[in-house]
């Protein structure tokens, strides 16, 4: 036992931790975790100073469309210090078993943690979804208030990033808009993971007839032209933001095929057969057994479908099918402002820059991922 | 919207034997015979059988292959020969007789004579061919041919007279034997008329391609082609502008114009156009009929403010009533003066009132519909964010003609519209108020499944004076004004039917290169008529 | 083998069926009655209903989708709004997309396969980052976006090609003309960018996973230069899969037509199917659905056969 891990020393450090989150760590050394704490802090820090200077925290009194970041915020707050707590003593404790018996997401995560192209996807979807959360408190005014005098006006240094034909700002909408972006973008891809993988886990493991109806089902889905299917559909329903979320999220089932030969390739393994062999019931061996292999490739899927799920949103407001004004969203926001390309540059540039910052960060970080889930990549 | 029947109805007001002598192409001098114009359109080409095209795109071709029965000069609006060399209308207005000019040739080398005048009116007007365009003769009986060379227009007895006119620019003269030999679905596709240009293709989707007609009966057109490109991005159009690709635009938003009006290569043509949009109310359902309603919407937008940051004041002006200011009985400076002002305390009082009394209900939501087109969307984006800002839930919904029409027009099934309170919508008309007002807000057009008057507006007494208006015997201008002026300061003073509105200013752009092209307040492109004979630089 | 085309023919039929029954439920419901659209604002009722009668729009539904499957098989079906039979409205517009996408593809092999195997053999490196950044920043920029700055660059700031449009043809095709080839470059640039990056990632990923083969290493130990291992060796088997899975982006092909044709212009099935889609011309969105579909489904099957013509180690049963 060394010098570092006597009693008095863990219990001293874990304290330091709790009065400063991060603390701990440096103290101990471990500078990049420590470092990464305090950046975290920081950034909260910076969110809470934006929120008390405009006036925005909100109580349960307040008003009801600040509850939601405030509430967030303190639970950060709360999230941020147990965590550099636990992660500290386990830190200890792993330091001090010295173990190397290491489990597969042991070794995904320190793999992923050196693979740089994850961590700038990672980073840029943090920092997006960070903005989407506390989009009230970084938000100078509101995304739908008009200023029908000054329109049009360009970047100052009261609007950064300029006035769209309305007068709105568009840095505001664009942060707004983030909450648009990753609505659509993470709703409809969670519905997609439910009824594809529900598809593809049904027809990989019981094959036969089940199988063939889905295989024919998601072959007709497939075989339109994913945004000609969804403009049919949307035409039918009305725009909006209900109508794209509910469409791409059930007939994105491209994840269902996918699944689907994962789950067949893993049920013929030696422990499924076993499993069915002692008689374990079906339910049980899918969620069991089958499922937790098929997360890898199922995780590498939900990123990129995020990605391919905020694409088409944009293309479904070019084409005039996207959210109903005045709610503000990328897609919208370059659809307006086409017509605006020789006159107001900055009301094209910053939402186009979004989307493709943000539709690349979802597809580099699928794609680090595929490399890090692979088993077979050494 | 641009509304999609050209209804040039003309005003026929002079009453009597008409004989204007022959008309005199304006000749500039140094014209060059010669060359191509490429126009840049913003929708795809549907239909160019003039009896059944029903798109102001279309009309763009159909002007240039066809010659009409009369033309409407430029500055006026007012009638001028073209096939028909005279007319006169019978003294109590019930029948107007044309005499038609000798020697005009179809582009088969057939004459045109009086039968094809008979034809295409009575072929419109039969309901067993479903011309769309039926509507603006459901005044006329029928056409009888006299000889070769003379025609008779018969009114419907209760249209007698029928004061704002009695000739249509739909009815492009077209041939009755090729007609009958091709069939209604190939005339469409490959049409003869008798204009300055000749249809030569038309590559899908792509253009349509015109040459000049070298006997055509009027002058010889300066052209040698004329190419016109649907393209339907604004966005790509402008591109194209600036880039050469094409010589005119048919469309320039505001945007853009302040740039080309400096740009040396281009000239921006403007002409205020007989266009009325209008974000309006359904009045057939609560809250929407109760005026209160109405009013505290109205209350909640800067209108000027509004349709100023739309048009940037260059390619639209604020409406005040139904007649577009370049029209005649338009009342626009006593409209003008009794419009209610932005006035945010009292919209929110009277929602509070209307809310208190559950006339708002609870948790009341309301979508405003408009088509895909963005200034209208951006009126609607303005009016939504002011409702909102006065504590009602509004949104947008953009929708493609189907559906917004199924909204507006209301089925059998849901006769009541239920989900529409507000909309904004559009219409185009003839040079005449009866054009605008009849349609849009008297009672006889708010029919289920059909309706014009889509605001289901209705006032007896509304009816009555344009009715009145329609048919004063004499057809007596002065009259006729009196009572259109008495009935839209009805319904847009004591009723407000409608929330606010705007008249388009039609802006085209046009490459220097091109000379003599000049617009009217019907939106026509017409590259050689009674009036113009459109050239281009060597 | 036989045995394994018939049931795969037989699989396309039923998916073939299926499709139609969805497309036509789809069209059934849509609101918007095509007859009120095609008559315009202002039109009578009795026009409309003249017109509902022509279109049949009031026979029995089955009667309906009789007429819609057989007016298709024997070519007769009449489009509502374009004055001719569908099939001849699709034709016309066909070789439009055609050579667009077939540009589209060219480009975007000759881009992302020097590319993507650059990436795998350099992995890791900068080289691999930057070509891997590139590709991806391709499947995340708009098309339409993208086709719109195009043509501000190149068509109006640069003046060096025409902004949109197809330009002349021969024979129906542009790319015979020299003109028509200058008008097809923007367009073909910006739905290749889609391709691209699809393409690179996939040669990438196969290059990687040939150069984990057994019989690198043994060409290796041979004493092979490297770069004959790298390219007689592992290009050659790389490529396979890649060339056959552009038969499987018919339908990221036809997605992006419907957006680069709009933004561009240019006149083929994807601004059709929108156009049509906005007019309610159930006949036309109909057939050109089942177009697609079936245009997605033969290439899928040309790619299953190709994969065992290629690979002799597979086998169809």
């Amino acid at each position: 036992m060394t010098k570092n891990n006597d009693r008095n020393a863990v219990v001293r450090d874990c304290l330091l931790s709790l009065l400063l989150p991060g603390l701990g760590h440096i103290v101990r050394g471990w500078w990049r975790k420590g470092l990464l704490f305090w950046l975290f802090l920081a950034a909260m820090g910076g969110t809470l100073y934006l929120a008390v200077l405009r006036g925005r925290l909100a109580w349960l009194a307040g008003p009801s469309e600040y509850w939601f970041s405030t509430t967030m915020l303190f639970l950060f707050f709360a999230i941020l210090w147990l965590w550099a707590f636990f992660d500290l003593r386990r830190s200890i404790r792993a330091s001090d078993e010295k173990s190397f018996v290491q489990g597969y997401w042991q070794i995904v995560s320190r793999r992923f943690s050196k693979d740089p192209k994850g961590l700038v996807g990672l980073g840029i979807i943090a920092i997006v979804c960070y903005v989407a959360i506390f989009a009230p408190f970084f938000a100078h005014g509101n995304a739908l208030k008009m200023d029908l005098v000054n329109f049009l006006a360009p970047p100052s240094a009261q609007h950064p990033l300029g006035l769209d034909n309305f007068g709105r700002d568009v840095l505001d909408r664009i942060i707004f808009g983030t909450r648009v972006a990753l609505g659509i973008g993470g709703v409809a891809t969670l519905l997609n993971m439910f009824f594809g993988g529900f598809l593809g886990l049904i027809g990989g493991y019981f094959r036969g007839v089940p199988d063939a109806v889905i295989m024919r089902i998601l072959e007709i889905v497939n075989s339109i032209p994913f945004l000609v299917l969804v403009l049919l559909i949307v035409s039918l329903w009305g725009a909006g933001i209900t109508t794209l979320i509910v469409v791409l999220g059930i007939f994105g089932l491209q994840p269902a095929r996918i699944i689907r030969s994962e789950v067949l390739s893993v049920r013929e393994e030696d422990y499924i057969l076993a499993a069915r062999a002692v008689g374990a019931p079906t339910l049980r061996i899918i969620l069991r057994h089958v499922l937790p292999n098929a997360i890898a490739s199922l995780l590498v899927v939900t990123t990129m479908t995020i990605g391919v799920n905020i694409i088409v949103v944009a293309g479904l407001s070019f084409l005039g099918f996207g959210v109903r004004p005045p709610m503000p969203s990328w897609g919208a926001m370059l659809q307006e402002a086409q017509e605006f390309m020789r006159s107001a540059w900055w009301m094209a540039v910053y939402p186009g820059l979004c989307i493709i910052i943000t539709v690349f960060g979802f597809n580099i970080l699928g794609d680090s991922l595929r490399d890090v889930l692979d088993p077979r990549l050494k | 919207m641009r509304r999609a029947v050209v209804l040039a109805s003309v005003a026929l007001l002079v009453f009597g034997l008409v004989v204007i002598a022959e008309t005199n192409i304006p000749e500039t001098p140094g014209a060059h015979v010669g060359g191509t114009v490429t126009v840049g359109v913003s929708q795809t080409f549907i239909d160019m059988d003039p009896r059944v095209m029903n798109s102001v795109y279309d009309g763009y071709i159909v002007d240039s292959v066809f010659d009409d029965l009369v033309s409407l000069d430029q500055e006026t609006l007012a009638p001028i020969p073209c096939v028909a060399k005279a007319w006169e209308v019978a003294e109590d207005g019930s029948e107007t007789t044309f005499y038609l000019n000798e020697g005009i040739k179809f582009h088969n080398g057939e004459d045109l004579t009086a039968e094809d005048v008979a034809y295409t009116f009575n072929w419109i007007i039969d309901p067993a061919n479903g011309s769309p365009n039926a509507t603006e003769y459901e005044w006329m009986q029928e056409a009888v041919v006299i000889d070769d060379y003379t025609v008779k227009i018969i009114n419907k007895p209760e249209w007698t007279p029928y004061c704002p006119g009695i000739v249509s620019e739909s009815a492009s003269i077209v041939p009755m034997d090729t007609c009958e030999e091709m069939g209604p679905e190939q005339f469409n596709l490959t049409p003869v008329g008798s204009g300055p240009y000749k249809f030569v293709e038309w590559l899908a989707s792509d253009h349509i391609t015109l040459e000049r007609n070298e006997d055509y009966w009027l002058v010889y057109p300066n052209l040698d082609k004329i190419i016109f490109r649907p393209i339907p991005n604004l966005a790509t159009m402008m591109l194209e502008l600036e880039a050469g690709g094409v010589d005119v635009v048919d469309m320039m938003p505001a945007q853009d114009v302040a740039r080309f009006q400096a740009d040396p290569n281009v000239v921006v043509q403007q002409v205020p156009s007989l266009t009325y949009f209008h974000v309006s109310f359904n009045h057939s359902h609560l809250p929407s009929s109760d005026i209160r309603f109405r009013k505290a919407c109205i209350l909640s937008v800067d209108a000027d403010a509004a349709i100023f940051s739309i048009f940037q004041g260059l390619t639209g002006i604020r409406a005040y009533g139904v007649t577009p200011a370049a029209l005649w009985a338009n009342d626009r400076e006593y409209l003008q003066s009794v419009a209610l002002e932005e006035d945010d305390a009292e919209a929110v009082r009277l929602f509070n009132e209307l809310k208190a009394e559950g006339i708002i209900p609870e948790g009341f939501e309301t979508t405003i519909y408009c088509p895909l087109d963005p200034r209208r969307t951006q009126l609607a984006t303005i009016v939504a964010t002011n409702l909102q800002e006065n504590g009602i839930n509004a949104q947008v919904q953009p929708l493609d003609w189907g559906p917004l029409l199924d909204l507006l027009y209301r089925s059998e099934a849901d006769p009541l519209g239920e989900d529409v309170e507000i909309f904004v919508m559009g219409w185009s008309g003839g040079p005449d108020p009866d054009n605008f007002i009849y349609y849009l807000y008297t009672t006889e057009n708010a029919v289920i499944g059909t309706a014009n008057n889509y605001s289901w507006y209705s006032n007896p007494e509304v009816d009555r004076l344009v009715k009145e208006a329609a048919t004063v015997p004499g057809c007596d201008q002065t009259t006729r004004e009196a009572l259109y002026v008495e009935a839209q300061r009805i319904a847009f003073v004591e009723d407000l039917a409608d929330m606010m509105g705007y008249h388009y200013i039609e802006t085209q752009g046009v490459l220097a290169r091109v000379h003599d092209y000049t617009l009217n307040a019907l939106g026509d492109i017409e590259f050689c008529s009674p009036q113009c004979n459109v050239w281009v630089d060597e | 083998m036989f045995g394994y085309m018939v049931r795969r023919v037989l699989q396309m039929a039923v998916v073939l069926f299926g499709l139609t029954l969805l497309l036509f439920v789809l069209l059934k419901t849509m609101p918007g009655d095509p007859a009120r659209i095609m008559a315009g604002l202002g039109a009578t009722p009795e026009s409309i209903e003249v017109l509902r009668h022509r279109l049949g729009l009031y026979d029995p539904l089955y009667v309906q989708y009789w007429r819609l499957i057989s007016g298709l098989v024997n070519g007769q079906l009449q489009a509502m709004t374009y004055h001719k039979p569908v099939w001849t409205v699709i034709m016309e517009r066909l070789p439009a997309t055609v050579e667009l996408g077939v540009a589209a593809v060219i480009l975007a092999l000759f881009v992302s396969i020097p590319a993507g195997l650059l990436s795998a053999i350099y992995r890791n490196s900068p080289l691999d980052y930057v070509v891997t950044t590139a590709a991806l920043m391709g499947i995340s920029i708009p098309v339409f976006w993208f086709a719109l700055m195009l043509m501000m660059v190149f068509g109006v700031i640069l003046h060096v090609l025409p902004v949109s449009g197809r330009g002349e043809t021969l024979f129906g095709w542009s790319f015979l003309t020299v003109d028509g080839l200058r008008h097809l470059i923007i367009p073909s640039v910006a739905l290749s960018s889609v391709l691209m990056a699809l393409n690179a990632r996939l040669t990438r990923a196969s290059m990687l996973e040939v150069m984990r083969q057994e019989y690198i290493d043994t060409a290796r130990a041979k004493g092979l230069r490297e770069r004959v291992v790298l390219i007689k060796h592992a290009f050659r088997n790389a490529l396979a899969p890649v060339v056959t899975n552009i038969g499987l982006q018919v339908g990221a092909i036809f997605a992006g037509a419907v957006l680069t044709e709009t933004t561009t212009a240019w006149p083929g099935i994807g601004r059709l199917i929108y156009d049509s889609i906005l007019r309610r011309d159930q006949s036309v969105v109909f057939g050109l659905a089942l177009f697609m579909g079936a245009c997605y489904m033969i290439s899928y099957l040309v790619v299953d056969l190709l994969y065992a013509y290629i690979d002799p180690r597979i086998t169809y049963d």
